[in-house]
């Protein structure tokens, strides 16, 4: 019966004219087409110039960038500066890690961030507040900072860690020397942070949502979690799906200053902390071409794409209305 | 309740917009006045123009690192300005930038071809061949004769040499020492409570003892500190005189070596050498134990915590600058190698001008009277005399406390030996720097710089093998055996063989092309 | 029996709240504690919650050029104040557009978005187009114009207006209104949970900010806050990575110690202690219903 409803609302298909019985039904529709069109005029010519305008850009992807011949001067140089990502012997490594984190990452923030939101709903007021910011404090500071938070638990002899491993009897472990345990300690380094951010989008949905109709359940004698699945849960799907969808295309995309300042770049721990990113940031910081770091860039982009692309068809199958188009 | 909102915002948004109209006119105020072409501002224009009809006016910006902030740049600019018009008809602009990021903005700014005059260049920031070959910078050479031969003179031939790049001059250097010397740097007071002997220590390997007696006696020092980057590059030449020709792929030759064939360090016996000592040192203690993923160890130095360290550049009057380092503990200067002179010593720090300059010449004359005038060194590198400095006598000055201007370094503007001395710094400090840098060995190599270009995807890879594998085997802490088997594996893989055929191609080539 | 089921779903819903909260705030207390804290224990003895030796010397070292500092929080609170208003209206009015299932190009639009989103031209283009064409190098625009519209936060703002009622729109129109009117005068009030919470993360795209900074500004004057405090840390980064290279001299004394950078990490993450509380009023319950039975 819920979801009946909230079909109805959500599919939004309006049933009498907007101008009114009588009016011609196509002239209406072309006027609200174009005053539409007109609204998202400013933000259609933002994107056009800082985005579409500089793709040009991307050609540098297969030229030998030299800076007195520039962008469109420049020799073309094929698929050359593709080969040093894909010819080195780490190109598998890091796009594994890539790839593994980013999926991890989505999974375990999308359930996390789904219950502190609906354990916020329980909450009145005050409360909220209090919580909602201690939440997202930490999505306010930087990546430098939170590597010194790290270095402050992890650092050998200076640690907070290390004092506590003593304290206990133990022998203090070496974590900047010890590869296998950094997918747990960057998994929730990152949640840590950036929980805050998926909490508070699913929360202010979940208030948007019209409380006449958990009065109408709670009528029918429906309990708390029977509620949840039943209206909460699909009314938030739009929002889910937005914010799966978008994760999925930055998927061989890292967030750089993650993998870069918390394991502070320490090479012990590259098997299984490098990432696309840092790996092109370290192997091109001398060698310097524009080109070559193109041509990754291009090459993530495309698989982005291609992942967007397919998570919005298969979802457009389940239902036509959460696609994104 | 959402029109209040509105309004709320629209009032901040109001005030805030006024406020954004005078900002911006103050700064377009600034972009009026700097693009001085044609304006003729005061009389001692016209009184120049007499001195020197042929020149147009023209502005000049300099874009150099700086790692401090120095309020007062605005007056030291107009003061250098006061010469530099009356000299050359010139106006500069300053453009100090953040040391730290200085590579990145350059690098941008080079790639998208804006326009500016002169850049501070490099060997080991915003690198000065690679630029110069990807068309960064304005060919010296032919313009040098015209419009700095005072400059053209002062540098030795030698200088000269290791600025060419394939053959062609694109900077000038910043005089100052260009000898590489090696050794340890000891506190004074471990030194003396221990009985070192300086003159019986000729090898890497003659500290140990010292070392462990720190270790036994002074738990809470570091004996010896080392950082993630580890120490073989700066011992290289202790080791059996070797030079590297690619910092980034870690090839070179030894220098004694007629031939001068090209080898890959890493399967050198004197590498190996050099990794079975540290890992012995890492084993016994004598090394920090986080060596391998530390990047600086400056805040322990300040604290006095570190006994021994190795650096490659012991030039006269080190002591001085690492005393301060050190929180003020005296550090005794240990050389373990001859003062040399090969290409990488030399390029440290020079200025270049970009080929998007509309004034090369007039650049390239600023950069002449930079190096001979004397009163205009001392502005760019102290600020103005009584404001920012007080002089003590005919060639030193003294800081003034809490100057508005004190960047502190002389190095990064021009010749170091023209320049005032500050208080603590010695005559003789000058006069043996000079002595050095004339009587050290020079490299046989000197005058070549490697192209990468042609390997650039293999230099890639292989740097970012090293990366994986020097931190823990140069700082000792891994096994040797297997690691360092490892490591040549993998960079055999990355192509390092290519990479030593291309050097030798290209050393054989400028051998011959140079008569060498 | 509801009522207890109530309390208990309450109980329990506090204290999973409360350990999560205390996990995100403990670490944050730690960089607090250091910035008060005396460098050399810190040094010696390492990371503690409570100082060892309590000290004002990090902060003290920040104010030593006080101007430089309020010059840079004044900067970054315009640009940020400028930056959420403008940005904010125009994804607000781009996500409108693209939510609403009649609108015949919706689809096209939504892919003109989303196309951004993935790619990039690279930094050259940008930094030429930015600097050579449209003169905004060193200006207080460059600080504010590029961030004005981010995909991301159009996709968001989206999810959430897709939920606004049509019904909504429609008794507006038929009471006469234009689409503009209907946006600024139904759709925008009735949606501050949805503004306020993209508000919310434009305004840290603004506030945490230090690459726009780091290459188009080169006076002082304009430096905003965290470019300062990235200039501070950055510093001993290269020096760490170039020290064996540096023959001339680095005033190594001069380099900020532990304690005045986390002095300086506090100072500017603190202010969004302030901004957060400005946002949160607009989460409030229900809003778009109740209009709507009015």
């Amino acid at each position: 019966m819920y979801n009946m409803k909230s079909e109805t609302i959500a599919s939004g298909k309006p049933g009498i004219s907007a101008d009114g019985p009588g009016k011609p039904k196509r002239k209406g529709h072309f006027r609200r087409n174009k005053d539409l069109f007109i609204l998202s005029l400013p933000a259609l010519i933002f994107k056009l110039v800082f985005n579409y305008l500089p793709l040009i850009g991307l050609i540098v992807a297969f030229k030998k960038f030299r800076f007195d011949k520039g962008i469109f001067g420049s020799e073309w140089n094929g698929f050359d500066n593709f080969r040093f990502f894909f010819v080195s012997d780490n190109a598998w490594r890091v796009t594994r890690n890539t790839v593994m984190y980013n999926g991890g990452f989505i999974i375990i923030t999308l359930v996390c961030a789904l219950i502190l939101a609906l354990l916020l709903n329980e909450m009145s007021g005050r409360a909220v507040k209090v919580y909602q910011s201690a939440l997202f404090l930490p999505y306010f500071l930087s990546w430098v900072v939170v590597g010194y938070i790290v270095l402050a638990f992890l650092e050998q002899d200076r640690g907070l860690l290390d004092h506590v491993w003593r304290l206990l009897g133990q022998e203090p472990v070496s974590w900047y020397q010890e590869a296998g345990k950094w997918p747990y300690i960057l998994n929730a380094v990152n949640l840590w942070k950036t929980v805050g951010f998926s909490t508070l989008v699913y929360y202010a949905g979940i208030i948007g949502i019209d409380p006449s109709y958990y009065e109408a359940a709670k009528i029918d004698g429906a309990n708390r979690l029977q509620m949840i699945r039943k209206i909460t849960l699909p009314l938030l799907m739009p929002l889910i799906v937005v914010l799966l969808i978008v994760a999925i295309g930055g998927m061989f995309r890292a967030d750089f200053g993650l993998f870069y300042f918390i394991p502070n770049n320490s090479s012990f721990l590259y098997s299984t902390t490098d990432v696309i990113d840092t790996y092109v940031f370290r192997a091109l910081r001398t060698v310097g071409d524009v080109g070559m770091s193109a041509a990754v860039g291009l090459y993530q982009s495309l698989v982005g794409f291609v992942l967007v692309v397919a998570a919005n068809t298969i979802i457009k199958k389940t239902n036509s209305d959460h696609a994104l188009w | 309740m959402g029109n209040q909102k509105r309004r709320g915002m629209q009032a901040v948004l109001a005030a805030s917009l006024g406020l954004t109209l005078v900002l911006s006119a103050c700064s377009s105020d600034n972009k009026n006045n700097a693009e001085g072409n044609n304006k003729p501002v005061n009389s001692s224009q016209t009184a120049a123009e007499s001195q020197s009809p042929k020149l147009e006016p023209a502005e000049l910006t300099w874009y150099y690192p700086q790692w401090s902030t120095q309020p007062e740049t605005k007056e030291v600019e107009e003061a250098i300005n006061k010469i530099t018009k009356e000299k050359i008809n010139a106006t500069i602009k300053l453009m100090p930038t953040d040391g730290g990021s200085y590579e990145q903005k350059l690098n941008t700014m080079v790639a998208a071809n804006e326009e500016f005059d002169i850049a501070w260049t490099s060997f080991w920031m915003f690198n000065y061949a690679q630029n110069a070959r990807r068309g960064a910078f304005v060919e010296l050479g032919p313009l040098l004769e015209k419009n700095a031969p005072e400059l053209q003179k002062l540098l030795p031939d030698l200088v000269w040499e290791a600025l060419k790049v394939d053959g062609k001059i694109y900077s000038i250097l910043n005089y100052q020492t260009i000898t590489n010397k090696e050794g340890f740097l000891i506190q004074k007071r471990f030194a003396d409570k221990y009985g070192l002997d300086p003159s019986a220590i000729k090898s890497i390997k003659d500290i140990e003892p010292f070392l462990e007696k720190i270790k036994e006696n002074e738990p809470d020092i570091i004996p010896f500190g080392m950082t993630r980057g580890g120490n073989f590059e700066n011992m290289k030449t202790t080791y059996n005189n070797i030079e590297y020709i690619s910092n980034e792929a870690i090839v070179g030759i030894y220098r004694d070596d007629a031939g001068a064939k090209v080898m890959d360090v890493i399967q050198s016996p004197e590498y190996k050498e050099y990794l079975n000592l540290m890992h012995e040192w890492y084993a016994k203690g004598l090394i920090n134990k986080d060596a391998p993923t530390v990047k600086a160890l400056d805040d322990r130095k300040k604290a006095g915590q570190i006994a021994v360290s190795f650096h490659n550049v012991l030039k006269p009057g080190r002591e001085v600058e690492e005393k301060n380092a050190s929180g003020g503990q005296d550090i005794v200067l240990v050389p373990t190698s001859e003062p040399f002179v090969g290409t990488n010593t030399i390029i440290q720090s020079m200025q270049a001008i970009s080929q998007t300059s509309k004034n090369p010449e007039r650049a390239l004359m600023f950069l002449n009277l930079l190096n001979t005038d004397k009163e205009l060194l001392n502005l760019v590198s102290y600020g103005i005399e009584g404001k920012h400095y007080t002089r003590i006598s005919d060639d030193t000055i003294k800081m003034n406390e809490n100057s508005g201007y004190n960047p502190n370094i002389t190095w990064v503007f021009g010749n170091t030996f023209l320049a005032d001395m500050q208080e603590g710094q010695d005559a003789t400090v000058r006069e043996l720097t000079l002595k050095e840098n004339e009587e050290a060995k020079s490299s046989p190599i000197l005058g070549f710089t490697f192209d990468p270009e042609p390997v650039q995807t293999e230099i890639a890879n292989i740097q970012a093998v090293n990366d994986e594998y020097g931190p823990p085997l140069n700082t000792g802490a891994a096994d040797v055996e297997q690691k360092l088997a490892e490591y040549i594996e993998k960079r055999k893989k990355a192509g390092i063989e290519k990479v030593v055929a291309e050097v030798q191609k290209q050393l054989d080539a400028w051998k011959q092309k140079t008569g060498k | 029996m509801r009522k207890k089921e109530r309390s208990i779903a309450r109980l329990l819903s506090h204290a999973v709240l409360v350990v999560v909260a205390a996990v995100m705030i403990y670490p944050l207390l730690l960089v607090v504690s250091i910035s008060f804290s005396e460098e050399a224990a810190v040094v010696k003895n390492g990371y503690r919650f409570i100082p060892e030796q309590f000290s004002l010397d990090g902060y003290a070292a920040v104010f030593k050029n006080p101007g430089i500092l309020l010059n840079a929080y004044s900067i970054t609170i315009l640009v940020t104040i400028l930056g959420t208003a403008a940005g904010l209206l125009l994804t607000a009015m781009i996500a409108y557009v693209m939510s609403r299932k009649e609108y015949r190009y919706r689809k096209a639009t939504t892919l003109f978005v989303v196309f951004t989103m993935l790619f990039n031209g690279g930094l050259v283009p940008f930094y030429i187009l930015i600097v050579k064409y449209l003169h905004l190098k060193d200006t207080l625009w460059v600080l504010i114009i590029p961030y004005l519209i981010n995909p991301f936060y159009v996709m968001i703002m989206k999810g959430f207006l897709d939920r606004m009622p049509a019904e909504v729109i429609e008794s507006a129109k038929i009471d006469g209104a234009s689409e503009y009117r209907a946006f600024f005068t139904i759709v925008l009030p009735l949606s501050t949970p949805a503004l306020a919470t993209v508000g919310l993360f434009i305004s840290f795209i603004y506030w945490n900010d230090w690459w726009l900074g780091l290459l188009f500004i080169d006076q002082d004057r304009l430096v905003p806050l965290q470019l300062l405090l990235y200039r501070t840390m950055n510093t001993i980064e290269f020096y760490a990575v170039n020290s064996q290279h540096l023959s001339g001299s680095v005033d190594v004394t001069k380099f900020p110690s532990l304690t005045t950078r986390m002095a300086l990490a506090v100072l500017g993450a603190g202010p969004m202690l302030f901004i957060f509380p400005f946002f949160q009023r607009y989460f409030v319950k229900g809003l778009t219903v109740g209009s709507l039975k009015e």
